[in-house]
């Protein structure tokens, strides 16, 4: 009897923990994959996290890494002179944009040695530090670059001297530190990873940093290029390199991934459950929307676009169909905008419901986040018979086939109302176009289809070790 | 703890012939305080009340030797580890925290000292004193009130007051003087014992009234669980006093067991030819470490703390440049130091034919004499290295020093007790001395070049 196939699911601050389009994928893929035992080794920003999934009978290990913990050197690297040269020339490459030379890096980092000290207390490192401040900050507080030099590599420091789970496949989900743990169990146990990107990890990041206001200046393009290697160094080390969409693949090629190891794997839905939601009417103009109450939903869009339907037309109702708990904060700055627009009776928060309840009776499904890879309810919406309108996020323009009509862009209500008008004026024309896109969907977003895919690419991984 | 060198480098700069001379004496008595007043006490009390101490005057001497010998090897570590527990909460400015450890850690070294002190004299026999007993019970009290004395000292470089503390010492000297020959007197050597205690207790007691005015007690200290959790993370400070003393005192002990005798009735020996010139080579170190606490000290300190200043807010560039003038500061510093204590060391081993005399020294201890001038000098250049290497927080390279000296030290001392070489005496201490200083030095050079990563990975996690 052959044992079973064991792959080890790397990925950072998402399943079990946190709920949302990966995590449910995450859930789904193990669930769906039943001959396959997984172990869930998840990367987290703080400890003792609640877990929101029952975890599948088939997680036969759950490890979690907890970034901002620092650990105990156990054991030393055998060349501690040669492993910093071998930093520095990582880092020299990496800041010119070559390829460089991970694995002599991970080879003289053995599992149990954490450098957090070592890599500036060592002379090279020291002289690496000095050389960087003098380039980036040599007129302002060295102190600044030192703490940001450190805040970045000690979590670095973290992922390489920790320990990977034993597995035939590694499997990370996402670029970033899972991809570097990806990376780091690749080279220490020779067995291969995958990739799989919902997003892209890298510009995720660049997003966020050029939002806050307390990372600016050198610190800024620092934690920039951080990501940026992060994720070219996943790209290189991969096997196979996974995105949803076909724009995601080129973007990856651009950043270092080899053409001929990259691969686009939609996602797919429970084609069975939602194309058999039984549409009925429901008496107004039924908007819905679903997803968390977060900010990258941006649900305050939402309402803003809520108060311009609702003048045009008093029968709309409107529906954010999703979890309130996970940022009560930004659910409360909801709530007051709600009010403050006097939508109390027609705004409504379901909470966690199950959807096709909603499906049944919606006219149209909105998405305004700011930031999607490729979203699931959109194709929910398809099989269930709704048309869409969403803001021109990941690979909502494929989706939508780049119709104008419904694309908008992020932040403008004005243009999502216009959208949504337009689908309850024109509903002959509307038909065709929700006939059209419930067949797409049918037949290329199932996700029995996607789930066979990884089996394959599993199978084939371990037929070739 | 470099306070006392600030106000007597203010007085200093009053100038003229006045301060010079009050900033020597006020030195002279916080570095040396309790150390001079039992020398003047002794000779005083020799000199002007020999009938006071007839029963037994090596007997005497033995007691106050060991007296303040063990109270150093046995209590040394802990002074350093509890000196870092008051700077911590002085300069965490927990004034009230800092007296009641004073406090309780007084209480506790003169219990501990005490009980040491009753069980060490157990076997031996005063029964040839008029008051056994008596001269048991001051032995044992003198001992645990030189213990309280060094207490003290830990706090007395932070008092401001240097008349106060010479005042203290002058009195607590005046009284065992008058207190050994009244006392003395009526209850033979157990009278001259207790006269004795009294003075250095008397001292102590000054000392504590102007302590624990400026620190007045506040809440409550659980000490052994502080000193304990202090020890968990300072180790190597406890281990670096515990040798440095061990390292000053192992030839001492060495040669009493090896070439001297008993006091009648103990098991308790001295070696005179050696102890009395070791006695007064220990002295030329006064105006070394009155430099050292006026000028030396200060100015390190200073500058570390512009260079710690700059690492917080300064460019690289700024930092190097202040961690460049420590060095060069504290480089130029040890060599005016050390020609200053040159000086005096060379003077007086050309001068020590004449001087010994004088002294009431044998002329054939000469040899030794010399031998020790210049053990002395690198000895006070140890300690003066391993001070910096305490101020810089290299503790492990500071207790790596104290053992080089106390290990080399030990060493040479039994080879030369083994082989009875007892001309030899003060070449181990001398040996021991010159090599550990060359270690400290070495890690001072090193800790100091690399000083800002080093502060920096002390604030590091992990």
């Amino acid at each position: 009897m052959t044992r079973r196939a064991r792959v080890c699911l790397i990925l950072e601050g998402s399943y079990p923990y946190i709920t949302g389009g990966v995590s449910s994928w995450m859930h789904e893929l193990i669930t769906e994959i039943p001959e396959v035992d997984f172990v869930v080794y998840s990367i987290s920003p703080k400890a003792d996290q609640k877990i929101r999934y029952q975890l599948p009978k088939n997680v036969v290990e759950h490890r979690d890494l907890v970034l901002s913990s620092i650990r105990r050197s156990r054991r030393r690297s055998p060349d501690k002179q040669k492993l910093f040269e071998r930093i520095r020339d990582f880092h020299t490459n990496m800041e010119a944009g070559a390829s460089a030379d991970f694995t002599s890096v991970a080879e003289l980092m053995p599992a149990g040695y954490y450098p957090y000290r070592d890599a500036f207390t060592h002379d090279v490192g020291w002289e690496m530090i000095a050389a960087g401040n003098h380039r980036h900050n040599p007129i302002y507080p060295f102190s600044d670059y030192f703490w940001a030099w450190k805040s970045a590599h000690d979590m670095l420091f973290t992922i390489i001297g920790t320990e990977v789970p034993e597995a035939d496949i590694y499997h990370a989900i996402s670029t970033g530190y899972a991809g570097l743990a990806g990376a780091v169990a690749k080279i220490r146990t020779g067995k291969p990873l995958v990739l799989t990107e919902h997003g892209l990890y890298h510009k995720e990041r660049e997003m966020e940093i050029r939002r806050v206001r307390f990372i600016r200046g050198y610190q800024r393009d620092m934690w920039i290029k951080l990501y940026d290697g992060l994720s070219r160094l996943a790209y290189q080390q991969s096997e196979l390199v996974i995105s949803l969409f076909e724009y995601n693949r080129r973007l990856q090629i651009e950043l270092g991934a080899t053409e001929e190891r990259t691969r686009v794997i939609a996602n797919g839905i429970d084609i069975e459950r939602f194309s058999s939601v039984e549409r009925v009417h429901r008496d107004g103009f039924h908007v819905g929307l679903v997803g968390r109450v977060v900010p990258i939903k941006d649900i305050k869009t939402f309402i803003a676009m809520s108060r311009i339907v609702k003048e045009r037309y008093p029968d709309a109702e409107f529906y954010c169909i999703g979890p309130t708990d996970e940022d009560p904060a930004y659910f409360e700055a909801c709530r007051t905008m709600v009010k403050s627009f006097r939508l109390e009776e027609c705004f409504h928060f379901t909470g966690r419901v199950e959807v096709t309840l909603y499906y049944a009776f919606l006219d149209v499904l909105l998405l305004t986040s700011v930031r999607e890879a490729q979203p699931l309810v959109i194709l929910e919406a398809y099989a269930s018979g709704i048309p869409v309108v969403a803001t021109s996020v990941g690979n909502v323009g494929e989706l939508l086939d780049y119709d104008e009509r419904f694309i908008s862009p992020s932040k403008d209500p004005q243009k999502l109302a216009t959208a949504v008008a337009y689908i309850r004026e024109h509903p002959n024309e509307m038909d065709g176009i929700v006939a059209r896109n419930r067949q797409k969907t049918i037949r290329f977003y199932d996700r029995r289809e996607v789930f066979k895919s990884y089996l394959e690419i599993y199978e084939s991984l371990r037929g070739g070790q | 703890m470099a306070g006392i060198g600030f106000e007597l480098q203010r007085v200093l700069r009053k100038g003229g012939l006045g301060s010079v001379v009050q900033v020597a004496f006020a030195g002279v008595m916080i570095v040396a305080g309790p150390w001079l007043m039992s020398i003047g006490g002794i000779f005083f009390i020799g000199r002007f009340a020999a009938p006071a101490l007839g029963e037994g005057q090596r007997l005497f001497i033995t007691i106050v030797v060991y007296s303040y010998a063990f109270s150093l090897v046995l209590f040394g570590g802990f002074h350093y580890l509890f000196t870092r527990v008051v700077a911590d909460q002085i300069y965490e400015e927990k004034h009230g925290e800092a007296g009641a450890s004073l406090l309780v850690f007084s209480l506790l070294v003169v219990v501990v000292a005490g009980v040491v002190a009753w069980a060490a004299l157990t076997p031996a026999s005063f029964a040839s004193l008029t008051h056994p007993m008596l001269f048991r019970a001051a032995s044992v009290g003198l001992f645990a009130v030189i213990n309280l004395l060094w207490v003290m000292m830990i706090f007395v470089s932070l008092l401001k007051r240097f008349a106060g503390i010479l005042l203290a010492y002058f009195s607590g000297m005046t009284i065992s003087v008058v207190g050994a020959v009244v006392l003395g007197e009526r209850w033979g050597l157990g009278g001259a014992m207790s006269g004795f205690a009294i003075g250095q207790l008397v001292a102590a007691m000054f000392l504590a009234a102007l302590l624990l005015k400026k620190y007045r007690p506040k809440g409550f200290t659980h000490l052994p669980h502080v000193l304990s959790r202090y020890f968990g993370r300072y180790r190597y400070l406890f281990g670096s006093g515990l040798l440095y003393f061990w390292g000053i005192w192992v030839d001492k002990i060495v040669f009493w067991f090896g070439f001297g005798s008993p006091a009648s009735g103990t098991y308790l020996r001295l070696y005179d030819t050696y102890d009395v010139p070791v006695y007064f080579a220990s002295l030329t170190m006064i105006p070394g470490l009155v430099y050292f606490v006026v000028v030396l000290e200060t100015d390190f300190y200073l500058r570390l703390m512009d260079f710690l200043k700059s690492l917080q807010m300064r460019t690289f560039a700024r930092i190097q440049e202040r961690k460049y003038q420590l060095r060069n500061g504290m480089r130029r510093g040890l060599r005016e130091q050390s020609l200053f204590q040159g000086i005096i060391t060379v003077a007086l081993v050309l001068l020590a034919t004449q001087l010994l005399p004088i002294l009431g020294v044998s002329s054939s201890q000469t040899g030794i004499f010399r031998i020790l001038l210049i053990a002395v000098y690198f000895h006070f250049l140890l300690l003066t290295l391993i001070t910096f290497l305490l101020y810089i927080e290299l503790f492990l390279q500071a207790f790596v020093s104290a053992l080089v000296f106390f290990g080399l030290n030990l060493l040479g001392s039994l080879a030369t007790a083994y082989l009875q070489l007892a001309a030899w005496g003060g070449v181990s201490y001398l040996l021991s001395a010159v090599l550990a200083s060359i270690v400290a030095f070495v890690f001072l050079d090193i800790g100091t070049r690399r000083l800002d990563r080093l502060i920096l990975a002390r604030y590091s996690s992990g």
